[in-house]
């Protein structure tokens, strides 16, 4: 037990413990963690709040659900029509639907079939959202189920499930997905299932080894020793404070599945046109990178930002967390 | 040090027969009827008969898993079917190229990515901090293809200062052919340099809040003794492990890269290999670079126990 | 005061801060004190009272920002530490004044050896050779008792046990033959035999090399067999200042001879040991008076409103309370 207090104790963003005894301040925390549950995500939304990057990232990601839900109304035209397969246009009409830069008509311009590029954008939004949702709902119903096994139980059932793990692991992202989607074909259904299926070693790892340190703690002990069963000393003990690298990791996981959707479509193996996401978007474009460059602008910066936004999400969300890891990866 | 040699010898030994039965499983389990995906529209009968022949497609499953565990294990790859040639002879004309390029992507991260980090890390909250953290977290939010697209369009169509895209034809000259890889290398090393810089910044700053660096200021060193000889060593370790991981990506990141600048290496193959849904190249193809990824990485691991005194002389090794 | 020589170190009016988002924290208000010429004097009070940030203070050791020595002087051999320019600190550090630090598991850096880190000192500040520097390690680490010095000087931190790391610290920090030896805690986190052994250790070398001690400790069993002066520190200001045997069998603050009541004792029988109820305050939001008096059994009405001056008690004892004078009479009445 440390009564030593190094100068960094008294360092902004560490629990304000100053004048407590070690001790004491240790029960305190222990008991929140036990007990004032609420109180100890009460501290963490207050860190939250207060991380100007976190929030912007927050509110990014709230107006893009927003639009994901509500793209019928907000979409001004339908995404899919396209002058040249319309009866009614006359071949003027044709010919000058296609690739115009933004007007009132069109914000964000018309792509290579005169479709309204605003419109795409807005149901591609769709995409993104359900990739990153779905995709990292698989792994972590997986991660969690197989790394909460191996970190409780351990034995000969840890062993094999992180030799697994380290199988799935050696597999790159990239090759995984292509691997993958190879045998099942290409579609929406299956980048979720690709992305989803790849993402859970790493989650049953982080979950793993959170279980193992929390597990040896004394209160975890003190549960088993008043015979709490094992279900209940896993969801009550140590769930709540095992769960914290988890919300980071999904939070950056969300991210990194919208991306995904991104190179899978440039690899034709994703959303399948004429239905637009921005990964299909930002692919279709990409040949008239040396004409209108500003076509592969709009659903590349699309991408980044909301990318982005998770990112400082996650950054923020692992900061407010555990204060001690500010400014880690 | 020694005993964790083994032990990693150990796991990768299991982690390679794990990706040989999973490629073989993957390659036994593809839906739907392969030869008349394959052959040409209105083949007969007999043509198709012999395709499948060829492909075990006419034995069960489990049988057919046997055949490609086996083949796998002889190194026999099989054969493209768009290419017509055993899936080897493609991987040894394009892998050299796909080396070269990723040599010189490696290059790019470790000087800047670390550079980046650990100027960040000493100068916290500086300019150049902000700037790096800032460029860090954008890069890593891009698709990298893009990131290749953009690069083509403002130094080698606006500004001219690079060739747009290919390998160097053969008889340029040294500087002539280091043109055409500066921005292929730079685009496959964009995502990874950004990662490692944020990682050696964080490592930089818990390293220099460790009690051995007040000991080494207490000892009358100065600031940048204390942090390019004590903080910098313990501050690489954990970039060093990361690099070795990093080397997926870095592969991953060359099957879209070598695409966008039409370079002649295995990622480029690997793209077309999924365009044309040529199954036995594409399995054929990751599982070779899947192989050479977990080599990669034992070899970094085993260096960094060079690193780590706590690891090359055999306590228990942090490798979860 | 036990006045055995020249003055050696004096602080005056030391007073360092830190910076934070909930306020200024006063870890350090207003402290003086001075160490002659091979004298030991002990710094004593519970966690985040000061102690260490007085320490630092004194190496220049307190990170900016948040921390900032506001006021005071620093005086070592004549010259005021803090207005030395980093060049000329770097060269007190180490070199005239040596410190070793609470945990000696991680004070050492993990990957260099263990030689290496004791020489780097002396190459640094000495600018003996490479082989020189090797020599004077290794009769360092047999000074600190540590068998085998030829080959442990080739080890890592990480292959030796606490005890011979914290003799290695204590070699690294006077490999270059310092006068004064700041100890913070310097065997707080070891094993009690070893502990005692740390001490034992300190103390021989005192006397073998005239070293003045600075030793920070929130242990008065460890003080005893080492220290010759007591400086009692609560939130941030010294309470009671006096030689030992003073402070041990008649002290004047009611905090520090709580502290005293809470040592066990093999030579005195009682039923259960005093503590010391309460908490320390918090150094942002200190209470009006005396910052004891929310815990001081004591504790009367002028204590709460005016703060007591660190004020001489009798010849040579210092005691910040209102009621030093008449302390005793106090004492025994609860003791009873």
């Amino acid at each position: 037990m440390s009564d030593h207090r190094e100068p960094e104790d008294f360092l902004p963003g560490k629990e304000p413990d100053l004048g407590m005894e070690v001790e004491e301040f240790e029960l305190a925390l222990e008991k929140q963690r036990v007990h004032g549950r609420t109180a100890l995500w009460a501290d963490v939304w207050y860190r939250l709040r207060h991380n100007k990057m976190a929030m912007v990232g927050m509110v990014i990601i709230i107006l893009l659900v927003l639009v994901a839900i509500f793209a019928p109304l907000l979409a001004p035209q339908d995404p899919l029509y396209s002058p040249l397969y319309d009866q009614n246009a006359t071949p003027q009409e044709k010919a000058e639907s296609v690739k115009q830069p933004p007007s009132w008509k069109h914000w964000l311009g018309t792509d290579d079939l005169g479709r309204d590029i605003l419109s795409r954008l807005i149901y591609g939004s769709r995409v993104s959202v359900e990739v990153g949702i779905v995709a990292v709902l698989i792994s972590l119903v997986i991660g969690l189920f197989f790394g909460a096994l191996a970190g409780y139980f351990g034995g000969w059932g840890d062993s094999v499930i992180m030799r697994s793990a380290d199988i799935f692991f050696a597999f790159p992202t990239v090759l995984g997905a292509i691997a993958i989607m190879t045998v099942l074909g290409p579609g929406l259904i299956n980048v979720f299932i690709a992305i989803g299926v790849l993402g859970w070693a790493t989650i049953a790892r982080i979950f793993r080894s959170s279980i193992l340190s929390v597990k040896e703690n004394e209160y975890v002990e003190a549960a088993r020793a008043m015979g709490a069963s094992n279900t209940r000393i896993i969801w009550k003990h140590i769930m709540p404070n095992a769960i914290q690298p988890i919300i980071v990791y999904a939070t950056m996981g969300v991210g990194g599945a919208i991306l995904a959707e991104a190179w899978l479509a440039f690899l034709g193996l994703g959303q399948q046109l004429p239905t637009p996401s921005w990964g299909n978007m930002l692919t279709q474009y990409l040949p008239f990178y040396t004409t209108d460059p500003w076509m592969m602008f709009i659903p590349g910066v699309a991408i980044v930002v909301s990318v982005l936004a998770f990112i400082l999400l996650g950054d923020g969300l692992r900061d407010a967390l555990d204060p001690r890891l500010k400014g880690s990866v | 040090m020694l005993v964790f040699v083994l032990r990693r010898l150990y796991q990768t030994l299991i982690v390679v027969l794990g990706v040989v039965v999973l490629i073989s499983f993957l390659l036994a389990i593809i839906p739907g009827d392969v030869a008349r995906m394959r052959a040409p529209k209105g083949s007969s009968e007999e043509v198709l008969e012999n395709i499948r022949k060829k492909f075990y497609l006419d034995k069960p499953f489990f049988t057919r898993l046997g055949i490609y565990l086996r083949n796998i294990l002889k190194l026999d790859l099989g054969e493209s079917f768009t290419y017509k040639r055993s899936v080897w002879s493609i991987i040894k004309e394009s892998l050299p190229w796909s080396v070269k390029l990723a040599l010189v992507a490696e290059v790019i991260i470790i000087i800047f990515g670390i550079l980046a980090g650990v100027i960040s890390a000493v100068s916290r909250y500086s300019f150049w901090d902000v700037l790096v953290t800032i460029s860090t977290s954008v890069l890593v939010a891009m698709p990298i293809y893009w990131i290749g697209r953009l690069m083509q369009l403002f130094f080698a169509q606006w500004l001219g200062w690079f060739p747009n895209s290919g390998a160097p034809p053969p008889g340029t000259g040294f500087w002539g052919g280091l043109s055409y890889y500066i921005m292929p290398a730079t685009a496959l090393a964009a995502v990874s340099t950004a990662y490692v810089a944020r990682l050696a910044r964080s490592s930089m700053l818990e390293v220099m809040r460790q009690d051995y660096i007040q000991t080494a200021r207490a000892k009358g060193l100065s600031n940048r003794r204390v942090t390019y000889k004590h903080a910098l060593r313990n501050g690489l370790i954990p970039v060093v492990t990361y690099l070795g991981i990093d080397f997926g990506v870095l592969i991953g990141a060359a099957v879209l890269t070598e695409m966008i600048f039409n370079w002649p290496g295995v990622g480029h193959k690997l793209y077309f290999a999924v365009i044309q849904r040529d199954h036995t190249m594409v399995l054929g193809l990751v599982f070779v670079l899947v192989i050479i990824v977990v080599f990669i990485n034992l070899l970094v691991d085993i260096s960094y126990a060079f690193l780590d005194p706590r690891i090359r002389l055999g306590e228990s090794p942090e490798v979860t | 005061m036990a006045n055995k020589g020249e003055t050696l170190l004096e602080v005056k009016g030391l007073k360092t801060y830190f910076h934070t988002q909930e306020g200024v924290v006063k870890a350090v208000d207003g402290v003086s004190f001075s160490i002659a010429r091979g004298e030991a004097l002990a710094v004593v009070g519970e966690s985040g009272c000061g102690k260490t940030v007085t320490a630092l203070s004194v190496m220049n050791l307190i990170p900016d920002p948040p921390g900032r020595i506001e006021e005071g002087e620093i005086i070592f051999e004549g010259r005021n530490l803090l207005e030395m320019n980093d060049r000329e600190i770097r060269q007190v550090r180490g070199n005239h004044i040596g410190m070793i630090f609470q945990d000696p598991m991680t004070s050492l850096n993990p990957v260099f050896t263990i030689g290496s880190q004791i020489s780097e000192a002396v190459r640094v500040h000495l600018g003996l050779s490479r082989g020189d520097a090797r020599q004077r390690a290794i009769e360092l680490l047999r000074m600190v008792e540590i068998p085998q010095a030829e080959r442990r000087y080739k080890m890592y931190p990480h292959e030796f046990s606490g005890g011979m790391r914290q003799r290695a610290m204590i070699a690294m920090a006077l490999s270059c033959e310092p006068k004064l030896l700041i100890a913070d805690e310097p065997s707080t986190a070891l094993d009690v035999t070893i502990q005692a052994q740390i001490m034992e250790l300190i103390g021989r070398l005192r006397e073998e090399i005239g070293l003045a001690v600075m030793l920070i400790t929130h242990d008065l069993g460890v003080v005893a067999g080492v220290a010759e002066t007591v400086l009692v520190m609560y939130a941030g200001k010294v309470v009671e200042y006096a030689d030992i045997d003073r402070v041990y069998y008649n002290s004047r603050h009611p905090y520090a001879w709580s502290l005293m009541r809470s040592v066990p004792r093999l030579d005195e029988k009682k039923d259960r040991l005093l503590t010391i109820g309460g908490s320390p305050p918090s150094l942002i939001n200190l209470p009006p008076g005396c910052s004891f008096s929310p815990r001081c059994p004591f504790a009367e009405e002028v204590c709460r409103r005016e703060e007591p001056p660190l004020r001489e008690a009798e010849p040579g004892h210092l005691s910040a309370c209102h009621f030093a004078a008449d302390f005793e009479q106090h004492g025994q009445g609860v003791k009873a």
